[in-house]
Order: C-alpha cells, then sequence, then structure tokens
C-alpha cells in the first residue's frame, strides 16, 4: 500500500467510473440513482489526491465510494439532517467527502485502495477520532466526528437526489 | 443480654469498659468482635428490636440545600440502616486514599493497605465471598466470560459483590445476647455525651428514653457509632462544656458531608451484537462463590491524568431495536426513532449488515459519583426539638458545578471507550447545565461529617478514630470518611469498625 502523497498521484491514472482528474465537466452528478447502482461496487481508485482542491472530482469518486459502505443510507441521512440542524458545514456531496478524504489520508487511503482499505481506513479513523474526544453529539449520542460527517455526506446526496428534475 | 431501657430505673449509673453509642453495622461489627473478650461493653441503641414510628420520628429535620429526606434515608432501630441496605459491596481503591491535588481537602491519613486486611475480615462479616473485587480471571468461570475489552486505558470493569443482605440485626442478635461481656441497651438514647470540666475526657453519657426514664453510663472508653448524620449531631449537641460541641474546636464537625449522587440513565449504550456483553454485567449472577455484578469504572490513570473524581456504573439490558419498529409520532426529545439509525451507521463502519430487521439492543446504565468534599456542605442543629428535647439536624447538602462537570466529563470517557471499542456508541442523557436543582437521586450513604485527618483543623477525628483532644473518644462509621470514593460505603464502615474494636482492645488490655 502507498504511504506517501507522491505515490498516491503517480497513481492518480485509469480510475473506474471516469473521474480522473481531467474529466472534471464530465464528472456524473452524485444522485441517489447512482449511489444506488454504485453501491455495491468495490472502490477500485479515485480517492487520490485529497489534500488538493484541483483534484476534487475525485473527491466526488469518494463520495461515490463512501456512499457504498452505508448498509442503509437512509438511516445515515436521517442522522446527518440531525446533525446539520446544529452545525455548520457544507451541504455539497463532494466537498463533504473531500474533507472526510483529508481524515483517511493518514489512515493509508489510497488512490487505490479497494473497498475493504477505504473501509479499514475509516474504522481506524473513527476510533482515532473517538482517542482524540473529537465527538459530536447528535441528540446525545457521541458520534466520531468522521462518522458524523458521513452522515452529513448520506444526508446531502439524499437531499441532492431529491432536488434532481424528475 | 439485653435490656430495655425503659425498664432501668431513673438515676442509675452503669459502668463499662466500652460503651458503643448506635446498634447498626459499625456498632454491632464492634460490639460482636468485642465479644467474650477480657472488658465489658455496653452497647447502647435508640430503638428496639423492630420499627417504631415514634423512635423513627426522632430523625426528622431540616433540609435547606438539595433536598434530602433525613428521616426516610436511615432507619432507627436494631440493625440500624442495614435493616434496608441493598448489599452492594466493594472496597475503596487505593487512589481514594490518597491526598490528589487536584480535589481539595482530599487525603485520608490511613491507606488502602493499612485497611487492607479489616477489608478481607470484613467479607465474612457482610456474608460475601472472596476478596477478588478486580480479578477478571476469577469471575470469568473458567474462561468462558471476559470483561468487555474496552481500549483506551481510561476505563475499566470491576466487580461488586453482593452480601444477601445481612441485616445485621437478624445476624448477631442472637451472638450479642448470649456474649458473657455485653449488655445492650434498647430503647435507650444517648441525649449528651458529657466531659469533664477541660473536655479532654469523656466523664459519663447521659441517656433518656421516650417513655422518660433517665440513666447514665460511665466508661473508660466511648464509641460513638450512630451513622453518618447523626454521629455529627450527637458531637454538636454534646455541648454543655464545650458550647460548640464536642470535638469541634475548630468548627469541622458537621462540615463536608457527602453523599454519592446517583443518576439514573445518565447515558445509554447501543450496541449491535449483543452477544459481546457478559452476563455478570447486566444482572446479580452466581459466579465464584459470590453473588456479582460487573461495572464500569475510571482507571487511576485516567483520574490522574484527567483530575477526575471516581463514577461506577452499572449497565443492563434495556430493548431490543429493530428497523421494522414503528414510531408513530417523531418524539424530539427521545429521539428513539433515531436508534435504528445508530446502530446502521455502526454497522455500516464495520460492514456488518443484519440478517433482518433485528439491528442491535440499547442498554440502560445507572451511576453512583463520587462528591468532593466541600466545607459548606454540612450538618448543624435546627432550632426545632425533637421529643427528647434534643435539636434537630440541619442538613445543608450542597452540591456543585464542578461535581457535575465531573461525571459529564466521565460519561465522555466511557463514550471514548466504547467508541474506540467500534461495539458500541454511548448517548449522554445527562443534562449539561449548571445546577443540582433535579432529584437525580443519592445513596443513603452519608459520610464526611466527623472526617478522619491527621491535622485536628482539618479532622474531627485521628487515624486511629478518636476525636481529636477527647482522651475516650471514638467515632465508628462513614462520618469519618475523608473522601467518598464511588463505591457503596458499608464494606468500609465494617473495616474500620473492626481496625477501631483491634485498636482499642490493644488499648484496654495491651493485647492481652
Amino acid at each position: 500500500m502507498a504511504t506517501s502523497q507522491h505515490d498516491n498521484h503517480d497513481q492518480g491514472h485509469g480510475q473506474p467510473h471516469g473521474q480522473g482528474h481531467d474529466t472534471h465537466d464530465d464528472t456524473p452528478a452524485l444522485s441517489r440513482r447512482n449511489i444506488l447502482i454504485l453501491g455495491g461496487v468495490a472502490l477500485a481508485a479515485a480517492v487520490l489526491p485529497l489534500a488538493f482542491p484541483r483534484f476534487e472530482p475525485d473527491s466526488r469518486a469518494l463520495a461515490l465510494a463512501l456512499a457504498g459502505l452505508f448498509v442503509d443510507m437512509d438511516a445515515a441521512a436521517r442522522l446527518g439532517r440531525e446533525w446539520r440542524l446544529k452545525s455548520t458545514g457544507p451541504s455539497e456531496p463532494h466537498v463533504i467527502a473531500a474533507s472526510i478524504g483529508k481524515r483517511l489520508v493518514p489512515q493509508g487511503l489510497t488512490n487505490g485502495s479497494s473497498s475493504d482499505e477505504l473501509r479499514a481506513a475509516l474504522i481506524a479513523r473513527i476510533r482515532q477520532d473517538y482517542a482524540a474526544n473529537d465527538m459530536v453529539g447528535i441528540s446525545g449520542w457521541q458520534l466520531a466526528r468522521t462518522s458524523a460527517e458521513l452522515c452529513a455526506l448520506a444526508a446531502s446526496i439524499a437531499d441532492d437526489s431529491q432536488e434532481e428534475p424528475a | 443480654m439485653f435490656i430495655d431501657g425503659r425498664q432501668v430505673p431513673d438515676g442509675t449509673v452503669i459502668d463499662t469498659d466500652i460503651a458503643i453509642i448506635g446498634a447498626g453495622a459499625a456498632g454491632i461489627t464492634l460490639t460482636q468482635s468485642l465479644a467474650d473478650k477480657s472488658m465489658t461493653v455496653t452497647l447502647i441503641e435508640s430503638g428496639g428490636f423492630d420499627f417504631d414510628p415514634d423512635t423513627q420520628m426522632l430523625y426528622e429535620g431540616e433540609s435547606v440545600g438539595v433536598p434530602y429526606p433525613l428521616d426516610a434515608s436511615r432507619l432507627r432501630y436494631f440493625g440500624g440502616s442495614t435493616n434496608h441496605w441493598g448489599g452492594w459491596c466493594r472496597p475503596m481503591q487505593p487512589i481514594d486514599f490518597e491526598q490528589r491535588d487536584w480535589v481539595p481537602h482530599s487525603g485520608w491519613p490511613i491507606t488502602y493497605e493499612d485497611l487492607r486486611p479489616y477489608y478481607e475480615r470484613a467479607n465474612p462479616v457482610v456474608q460475601i465471598g472472596p476478596f477478588q473485587y478486580n480479578n477478571a480471571e476469577w469471575w470469568s468461570d473458567n474462561g468462558k466470560y471476559a470483561p468487555l475489552p474496552l481500549p483506551g486505558g481510561e476505563v475499566t470493569t470491576r466487580w461488586f459483590e453482593y452480601s444477601p443482605p445481612t441485616r445485621f440485626g437478624w445476624l448477631y442478635r442472637k451472638a450479642i445476647d448470649n456474649s458473657k461481656n455485653v449488655t445492650a441497651y434498647l430503647n435507650s438514647n444517648v441525649m449528651e455525651i458529657v466531659p469533664t470540666a477541660d473536655a479532654s475526657h469523656v466523664e459519663k453519657l447521659r441517656v433518656g428514653t421516650l417513655s422518660g426514664k433517665r440513666f447514665e453510663v460511665r466508661s473508660k472508653l466511648v464509641i460513638l457509632a450512630t451513622g453518618g448524620i447523626e454521629n455529627a449531631r450527637m458531637l454538636l449537641l454534646s455541648n454543655s462544656v464545650e458550647k460548640k460541641g464536642l470535638g469541634n474546636s475548630h468548627d469541622v464537625v458537621g462540615r463536608y458531608f457527602m453523599e454519592h449522587p446517583h443518576v439514573d440513565r445518565p447515558a445509554e449504550i447501543l450496541l449491535p451484537d449483543p452477544s459481546v456483553v457478559t452476563p455478570y454485567y447486566k444482572t446479580y449472577t452466581k459466579l465464584g462463590g459470590a453473588s456479582i455484578r460487573a461495572v464500569f469504572m475510571f482507571t487511576d490513570e485516567y483520574l490522574r491524568a484527567q483530575r477526575r473524581l471516581g463514577t461506577v456504573m452499572t449497565f443492563y439490558e434495556a430493548q431490543e431495536i429493530r428497523t421494522d419498529d414503528t414510531y408513530e409520532k417523531a418524539d424530539p426529545v427521545s429521539q428513539r426513532q433515531l436508534e435504528p439509525d445508530i446502530l446502521q451507521l455502526m454497522r455500516s463502519a464495520s460492514g456488518n449488515k443484519s440478517d433482518g430487521p433485528l439491528v442491535g439492543k440499547r442498554y440502560g446504565t445507572g451511576c453512583a459519583t463520587e462528591q468532593a468534599p466541600n466545607p459548606m456542605s454540612r450538618i448543624t442543629l435546627s432550632d426545632k426539638k425533637d421529643a427528647l428535647g434534643l435539636n434537630q439536624s440541619r442538613m445543608d447538602w450542597r452540591l456543585t458545578n464542578a461535581d457535575r462537570d465531573n461525571l459529564r466529563k466521565n460519561l465522555e470517557a466511557l463514550a471514548r471507550a466504547f467508541g474506540q471499542w467500534g461495539e458500541g456508541t454511548v448517548r449522554i442523557l445527562f443534562k449539561d447545565k449548571d445546577q443540582w436543582d433535579e432529584a437525580e437521586g443519592w445513596g443513603n450513604h452519608h459520610m464526611g461529617t466527623t472526617r478522619m485527618s491527621g491535622d485536628p483543623r482539618k479532622g474531627v477525628v485521628d487515624a486511629n478514630c478518636k476525636v481529636h483532644g477527647i482522651d475516650n473518644l471514638y467515632v465508628a462509621g462513614s462520618s469519618v470518611f475523608t473522601t467518598s470514593a464511588t463505591v457503596n460505603p458499608t464494606l468500609t464502615i465494617v473495616a474500620l469498625a473492626l481496625r477501631l474494636s483491634d485498636h482499642v482492645q490493644q488499648r484496654l488490655t495491651g493485647g492481652a
């Protein structure tokens, strides 16, 4: 597994779903339909240069990949809406995903990470959040900040989907 | 031998070697341990063998601080408050005896190691099992059970043992009756501990009954064992020579009253996989020669690093959580409708999708938490009088924002532990506010009002439980606790009584 950002950058090509950094304008919308289609697909790449805004398209891929981890996205979305009632933060899925991605890079997330590796990075980051007392309260439940951001991501995707024209 | 004080002729003077005032856990333990020894023991109890409303009314008093039931929180008859004791037993931890620089007024003049042998002797007195309170292996049932592996080093599992619970008045009554050197006077109230003119020595006890009889007890040594509130009241009432009360030249008697604030459901815990919870957490469990229950406590390392006081947390099954539960109306307060969502979120992280609608279980918690010693939390005398013409107690129980904040922080540590483990999510329900203005409960644990200290300016009794400045007056019971720790006090009361028994025997007989 690559461990440096340089290594990550070198792996920023050949991503699935046509979401390399040179395909920004063609990035599909993060609709609920897309998520459902992609939810079960293993993440092959797409999350490389998370620390750099110019690679925003990768954060869209990451949003898709993260959404694919939910066993119940509606449940996560409900929690996300609860959290957003009391917090300020971005509402665009790819921006939220980028924020989460930055948190996962130190946990070993790379451009070529698989779905299992993404999950492992997520679990490690959630544990680190708790260890660092980086918790947020949603109606009293003490969630890791990363978990809360995941919920916000789910909510933003779901809400975006509802706003899509038929 | 038992004697009804109402049958004692007026003006009788009783001479004895040791007078013990009060027949509760401390007084009966002392009496039992001194039975059949080469000294005469006189036990003086306000009540009879059964509850009597008129006697119980002698406990009435005023509460002017955090509301507190002076009457209902204790029992005034033979056996004392062990007659309604719940039976929870656990020794204090070594850190509880230490002077903690983040806890003002902390630091006993004795250590855990000083008390440890007496704790071990106390176990059979309260009819409980082996002294294995922190030993996970002992309670593993040959490897079958294990405590939750909570990471982070802040929260740990320890065990309580349950007494049947021992009703001291029933269990030890016959032995006391048969003891050749013990005479127990029932329905007899010590009205004043009367010292010599220089107040350095107890000369006599003035005793009265509700029927109007008056007699005296003259004793070489006197042990006051009437409970955590009444011990202070008795010293304050003993003011015919020292106007501020006996042992009170530094105005410490009655101060530092402590309880264990009990909060029901300060937190809840959702677990996707209830099978990870060993049964001994959830209820009384017979195991390893005892009836036990596991609790969550906070490690010494955490308490030192975060400068916290302790909390004990119980943990019990509450309800299965299902995704097909119907919530007719989303409740904005309980937010129960979000519980399946929290569990699904945990399952998302782990990739552990449920097979059906059952997604986990909710667990409730209860807690008892340590109150910091506070000189303003105190017992004084009320202007109101009881049936004997004695001033009632006036309780001003004070809890501070710091006490509340301490519990809140400990709950956050619990959340961190479960979160790092990954198998549970904690919901903190304890209100984040700055007052203890709700009936959050207590443990009927009355502590600290005649606290132990090597310094007479900071405590009422010394390391031997002798009242500073008075050569033959001792105090037994939880009123001598310097700090309250988090555990139920009875085992420590009994251990201290056994230690005091050894001390007075040594003093009277030189160990012979």
